[in-house]
């Protein structure tokens, strides 16, 4: 297995920069976290990584190689979008046979008993299905596709809570069976916290967060106690944001804490990986 | 380079619209005249021969392949979905024109010979093909008027004028392509606006071209070199063409059009518009 590596990459459509020279690393065997706001260049970012739409400038390398029109290297990967790229009269079995002729080694014991589980007609045709079994067709598609890399953007887009329940089950057993690295980019953060080994947080189209998801939570911190006394205590520190209810403030802080005596009116607590996100990427804040 | 399963999946999808289009030409050709005939009350006057065209197998073949392999859209984005590139589509498409070329070819020459000739070519047809039919007969009558005499060997003239129709039908297939890759590069809106637009501007031109004094066309330098290309003689009216002037003119007619078609279609992305 050969990891990813994006170096300076820029994106424009017109004069709107929409990625503004990226560069990090997707690692073998992983379950990577891909989060930011709307229009952040998340689905942007993955239609360049799978090689749908160009770059501007930089280079997305495996193993030194470009991926550009690269069969070998495009074929370990594959990429569940928002935007079905199927014929719409294709019948879900017939793009599970196709999956296979292209990439081999389909899966097909596998996406034959998700469909079952799901409720998914394997004879309809993809025009035909609703937001949410089309966005669960996809997902079978990915799980059964023989690549090392798949990118899931928004797979659980239209599911209602059993199903995306089920299908975090399944991505997990299935991880577990067949090591592969899966790159979630949602909005529900919440649920893939802990799915998601390593977190990638994309803002304004630079990669804001790149690094373990336990190594972040660890310099996240939530600080909480009257508002004089909070305010004092994170002076100095990287505050991302506050809330406050009456005279109690929290201060969220994102960073090393310093050696100060911590008073006893204040309290340190963890921070999730949404609260996180939510102060990183508010805007008109940091 | 994955270019068996992606020669496969193309050549599997433009078999099946060929057919779907043959089935169409049948059924617009032959059933409907027999239903409206049957229908009227005068399927006695029905007449199978009269019914049948030398021509309209080679004539819908030829716009199957401009408009078939125009279109890029549907297959680049399923082959760019399963980890096909753009090289890759390109020589699957190219490869699938070439033996399409040859399946249409051959269909034609099926048509001519096991259908048409022993239906209507001794019969009462009131075909284009009555006239041109002197022992060579060819896909196209046209074609077989002017070459198929060039040598006055009846088997060359014949096989030539049949590479000249290869020729031919290759020539509009890396048109097609070469506009289709053009195509491509715009937004669904522009290529509406092209669609529209280009028929309107042809029949201007063609106005323009049908007013011109074609004696005074006949002296200028384009009306030359279009007599080179086809292999016209100084007296084309009275003279036979040469077979070899339009293999030359298509080959490099072909090969620019490929270019064209290749650097373009390297510029692919999949459009969400």
């Amino acid at each position: 297995m050969s990891s990813i590596e994006i170096k300076n990459v820029t994106k424009q459509f017109g004069k709107k920069e929409v990625l503004a020279g990226l560069n990090f690393k997707l690692e073998p065997n992983k379950i990577y976290g891909l989060l930011g706001r709307n229009g952040a260049g998340k689905s942007t970012l993955l239609s360049i990584m799978t090689n749908r739409i160009p770059l501007t400038s930089g280079t997305v390398t495996v193993d030194g190689e470009s991926i550009q029109n690269n069969d070998k290297i495009l074929q370990k990967m594959y990429l569940m979008s928002e935007v079905s790229l199927y014929n719409s009269r294709l019948r879900v079995f017939q793009v599970f046979n196709e999956t296979d002729k292209m990439y081999g080694k389909f899966d097909f014991d596998l996406a034959n008993r998700l469909a079952g589980e799901f409720g998914l007609d394997l004879n309809a045709r993809i025009g035909k299905l609703s937001t949410g079994y089309r966005t669960i067709f996809k997902v079978l598609v990915a799980m059964g596709v023989s690549a090392e890399y798949i990118f899931l953007d928004e797979p659980t887009l239209g599911l209602d809570a059993n199903h995306r329940d089920l299908f975090y089950k399944e991505l997990m057993e299935s991880y577990a069976n067949r090591p592969r690295t899966f790159v979630i980019s949602t909005h529900l953060i919440e649920e893939v916290a802990n799915l998601v080994e390593h977190v990638l947080i994309i803002k304004n189209g630079k990669i804001l967060i790149d690094s373990g998801v336990d190594e972040t939570l660890a310099k996240a911190h939530t600080v909480t106690g009257p508002e004089a006394d909070v305010d004092s205590y994170t002076a100095g520190l990287n505050v991302i944001g506050h809330d406050s209810l009456g005279k109690i403030k929290a201060n969220y802080v994102f960073g090393d804490m310093d050696d100060k005596i911590l008073p006893d009116t204040v309290s340190i607590e963890s921070m999730d990986l949404q609260k996180l996100f939510i102060n990183l990427t508010n805007e008109g804040e940091n | 380079m994955n270019l068996a399963p992606t020669y496969k999946y193309l050549f599997r999808i433009s078999i099946r619209s060929l057919m779907l289009v043959y089935l169409w030409l049948i059924g617009i050709t032959l059933i409907l005249p027999a239903l409206f005939s049957l229908i009227s009350g005068t399927i006695g006057d029905f007449s199978l021969a009269n019914q049948l065209s030398s021509q309209q197998f080679s004539i819908v073949a030829g716009f199957f392949l401009f408009f078939y392999f125009s279109l890029n859209d549907n297959h680049f984005n399923f082959l760019i979905q399963n980890g096909i590139g753009r090289k890759t589509y390109w020589l699957g498409k190219l490869l699938v024109a070439g033996v399409t070329i040859l399946i249409i070819e051959a269909i034609n020459l099926v048509y001519l010979y096991a259908i048409y000739l022993p239906i209507a070519g001794t019969g009462n047809s009131s075909d284009t093909l009555q006239i041109s039919y002197e022992g060579n007969p060819v896909a196209s009558s046209m074609l077989s008027l002017l070459y198929g005499h060039y040598t006055g060997n009846e088997l060359l003239d014949y096989v030539l004028t049949t590479i000249v129709v290869l020729f031919g039908l290759a020539s509009i297939t890396a048109l097609g392509m070469a506009v289709g890759s053009i195509m491509s590069l715009f937004s669904r809106r522009m290529k509406l606006i092209i669609i529209i637009g280009t028929p309107i501007f042809l029949i201007v031109l063609a106005i323009y071209i049908s007013n011109l004094n074609i004696h005074l066309f006949s002296t200028t330098w384009i009306y030359d070199f279009a007599k080179v290309i086809v292999g016209a003689g100084a007296h084309p009216v009275e003279e036979h063409f040469n077979p070899f002037a339009p293999m030359v003119s298509g080959t490099i007619f072909i090969a620019i059009m490929l270019f064209v078609s290749r650097y373009f279609n390297l510029k692919l992305k999949v459009r969400t518009d």
